[in-house]
C-alpha cells in the first residue's frame, strides 16, 4: 500500500545552523499507528512540522497521498484539512479561555456551517472526555485536560492522518490507557496515527510500526510484533526494550509461558504464564 | 489569590452565570452610565448600592469577597480625592499646623462637597463593572462586544491576552518557586536580582510562547483572522425588560435628583 504521508530525502536546518534532519526517507502508510521513538533533540519535532507544512525542507520532498506537496497557500490549507498535528506543550496551543471557543476555531476555519461546527465540537468533547468540563475556563484544568483540550481541537477537524507529539507525557498511567483506547478507536475509523514518545512500554503497547530517529536520520523502522528486528537494534541505538518483551524472552527461555510471539502488555503476558 | 484569578472563579461560578450576557451588561452599562452622569451622591449612592446588592444578593457573591475587591479601588479613590479636600496655606477649615516646616493646612468645604460627589460616583461606576465582571467570563463578555460590534481586531487581543494572563501568572508562580527554593530570595539583594531575571525570563518565554502558538494556530487553519463559535444563550424577554427597566431606572434618578 503507498503511504499517506511520506518525507523523502528531506534535509532541515534551523536558521541558527542546527541540523535537525539528515536525508531522511520515511513513509506513513495508510491506517496504521506508527510510534516515533528517539532520543531528546532527535528531530521528532521538526519532522512533524515538516509533516504539517510548518517549516519547509531544505532538500527534498513531502509527499501526502501520492502528490508533493505545495507551499502556497491553496496548497497548505488543503494539506492542513487532512494532517491535524497535537503539539508538546497544551499552553502553547489552547488559545481561547472557553475550551469549546477553542475546539471550533479549526472547524470554524474549516468554513463548516454552524450546525455542523456545534456537532463537530460536541462530539470532540465526548471523544476525549471532556463534556462535563466544557463549561470551565481553560486556565482552571489540569495539565492532562488540557492535553486532552487539544485533542480535541485536532479531532473536530475529523483529519485522515492525526500526529500527537509526545501525547503521554504527564498523564497518569488510567488517563494514558484512556488516551490508547481514545487512539484505537480513532485507529478503527480509519485514522492514520503518527505518534512520538520516549514511553517504548507504551509504543509497544499500541502502534503497528515503530521507528527511531537518531541525530535526524532513520535508525530503525519495523513492525513492533517483530520483536527479533527490535532485540536486535534496540541495544545499539541506547534504547530500552519494553519490559514485556525481555520478560517474555527470559521466561520462554525457561519454558515458562506459551506461544513464541511475544505479548504486547501486561495482561497478555500474564495470560500466556504456565 | 491575586485579584485576576478572584474575579475569574466568580465570573465562572455564580447564580447568574448563565443568563444571557447581553441581559446582565445592559443592566452594568446603564448603571455605569448612571453613576457617571449622576449629579448628587444621593444618586450615586442609589447606583452603588443597587450594584452592591444585586452583586451580593442576586449572584451571591460572598459580602467578605466583595467588600476585599471594592478596598482596592477604594484605596486608589481615597488617595485621590484627598487632593480635592485638603489645601496648604490657606482654606475654609483651619486643621492645624505641620510641626517643622510650620505649613497651616485647611479644609476646603467646596473640596469635601465635590471630594464625596466624586466618591460616591466612582463607587457607583466601580459597582456597576463589579456587576458584570463578577457574573460573566470574560470569553462571554467578549463574545456580547462582537455582537455590539466591536472590531474584531480588538476582541482576538482580548481573547489572547486574556487566556495568557493566566498562562503567564502560571509560569511566573513557577519560576519564583523555582528561585526562592534556591534561595532566591533569601536576602533583600538576592531578591532583587531574582526578580530582575524573572521579569526578563518571563518575556524571553512569552516570545517564545507567541511563536508557538501562533504555529499551532496555523495547524488548525488560521490565516488572518481568529475566528470561533459564540455560544447560544437563552433569551428571556422578561431579564431583559427587568434590566432595562432597573437600569433605565437609576439613569433617570441620576439625571433628575
Ligand atoms: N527553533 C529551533 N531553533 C534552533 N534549533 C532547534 C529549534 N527547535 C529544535 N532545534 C534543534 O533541532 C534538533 C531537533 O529538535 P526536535 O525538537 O525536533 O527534537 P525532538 O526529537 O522533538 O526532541 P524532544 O524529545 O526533546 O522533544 C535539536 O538539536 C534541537 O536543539
Ligand atoms: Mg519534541
Amino acid at each position: 500500500m503507498p503511504p499517506v504521508l511520506e518525507v523523502r530525502n528531506v534535509e532541515f536546518s534551523y536558521p541558527d545552523g542546527t541540523r535537525a534532519l539528515q536525508s531522511l526517507s520515511l513513509g506513513f502508510a495508510r491506517g496504521r499507528r506508527t510510534a516515533l521513538l528517539g532520543r531528546n533533540g532527535a528531530g521528532k519535532s521538526t519532522l512533524f512540522a515538516l509533516l504539517n507544512g510548518i517549516e519547509k525542507p531544505g532538500r527534498g520532498e513531502v509527499h501526502f497521498a501520492g502528490a508533493p506537496v505545495g507551499y502556497d497557500r491553496a496548497s497548505l490549507r488543503q494539506l492542513r484539512r487532512s494532517v491535524g498535528v497535537v503539539f508538546q506543550d497544551p499552553d502553547a496551543q489552547l488559545f481561547s479561555a472557553s475550551i469549546r471557543e477553542d475546539i471550533s476555531f479549526g472547524p470554524v476555519n474549516l468554513g463548516l456551517s454552524r450546525a455542523e461546527v456545534r456537532s463537530r465540537v460536541e462530539a470532540a468533547l465526548a471523544a476525549v472526555g471532556l463534556s462535563e468540563l466544557a463549561e470551565r475556563p481553560t486556565h482552571a484544568l489540569s495539565y492532562g485536560e488540557k492535553k486532552r483540550a487539544c485533542i480535541a481541537g485536532v479531532l473536530a477537524m475529523d483529519p485522515k492522518v492525526l500526529i500527537l507529539d509526545e501525547p503521554t507525557a504527564g498523564l497518569d498511567p488510567p488517563m494514558a490507557a484512556e488516551l490508547l483506547t481514545l487512539l484505537d478507536a480513532l485507529h478503527d475509523r480509519g485514522i492514520t496515527v503518527i505518534l512520538a514518545t520516549h514511553d517504548v512500554d507504551f509504543a509497544f503497547a499500541w502502534a503497528d510500526d515503530i521507528c527511531v530517529l537518531q541525530e535526524g536520520a532513520l535508525a530503525f523502522h519495523g513492525a513492533a510484533s517483530d520483536y527479533q528486528a527490535v532485540g536486535r537494534s534496540f541495544p545499539s541505538l541506547g534504547l530500552e526494550l519494553p519490559w514485556v518483551y525481555e520478560v517474555f524472552a527470559e521466561l520462554h527461555r525457561k519454558g515458562a509461558v506459551t506461544g513464541d510471539q511475544p505479548p504486547r502488555s501486561r495482561a497478555e503476558l500474564l495470560a500466556r504464564l504456565r | 489569590m491575586g485579584l485576576p484569578v478572584l474575579l475569574d472563579a466568580y465570573a465562572y461560578g455564580n447564580r447568574w452565570r448563565y443568563l444571557n450576557p447581553a441581559e446582565k451588561g445592559l443592566l452594568s452599562g446603564l448603571a455605569l452610565a448612571a453613576a457617571l452622569a449622576a449629579r448628587s451622591p444621593l444618586a450615586a449612592g442609589v447606583v452603588f448600592a443597587c450594584m452592591a446588592a444585586l452583586t451580593v444578593g442576586g449572584a451571591r457573591i460572598p459580602l467578605l469577597t466583595y467588600l476585599r475587591l471594592l478596598l482596592l479601588p477604594a484605596g486608589f479613590l481615597l488617595a485621590g480625592v484627598a487632593s480635592l479636600v485638603v489645601s496648604f496655606g490657606g482654606g475654609d477649615i483651619p486643621l492645624g499646623t505641620l510641626p517643622g516646616i510650620g505649613l497651616s493646612v485647611f479644609l476646603s468645604e467646596t473640596g469635601l462637597v465635590q471630594a464625596s460627589l466624586v466618591l460616591v460616583r466612582s463607587l457607583g461606576a466601580v459597582a456597576a463593572l463589579y456587576f458584570l465582571a463578577l457574573t460573566t467570563p470574560m470569553t462571554e463578555i467578549i463574545g456580547l462586544l462582537r455582537r455590539l460590534r466591536v472590531p474584531a481586531l480588538m476582541l482576538e487581543l482580548m481573547v489572547l491576552a486574556y487566556r495568557q494572563v493566566f498562562v503567564f501568572l502560571q509560569i511566573a508562580r513557577e519560576m519564583r518557586v523555582a528561585q526562592a527554593s534556591r534561595l532566591g530570595y533569601a536576602t533583600t539583594g538576592n531578591g532583587f536580582r531574582s526578580l530582575a531575571t524573572l521579569g526578563a525570563n518571563l518575556y524571553l518565554r512569552a516570545h517564545h510562547r507567541s511563536q508557538l502558538l501562533h504555529r499551532s494556530l496555523v495547524c488548525r487553519g488560521y490565516e488572518d483572522d481568529l475566528r470561533w463559535l459564540e455560544r447560544d444563550y437563552p433569551r428571556s424577554t422578561r431579564n431583559l425588560l427587568l434590566a432595562a427597566v432597573v437600569g433605565g431606572g437609576l439613569l433617570a434618578l441620576s439625571l433628575l435628583v
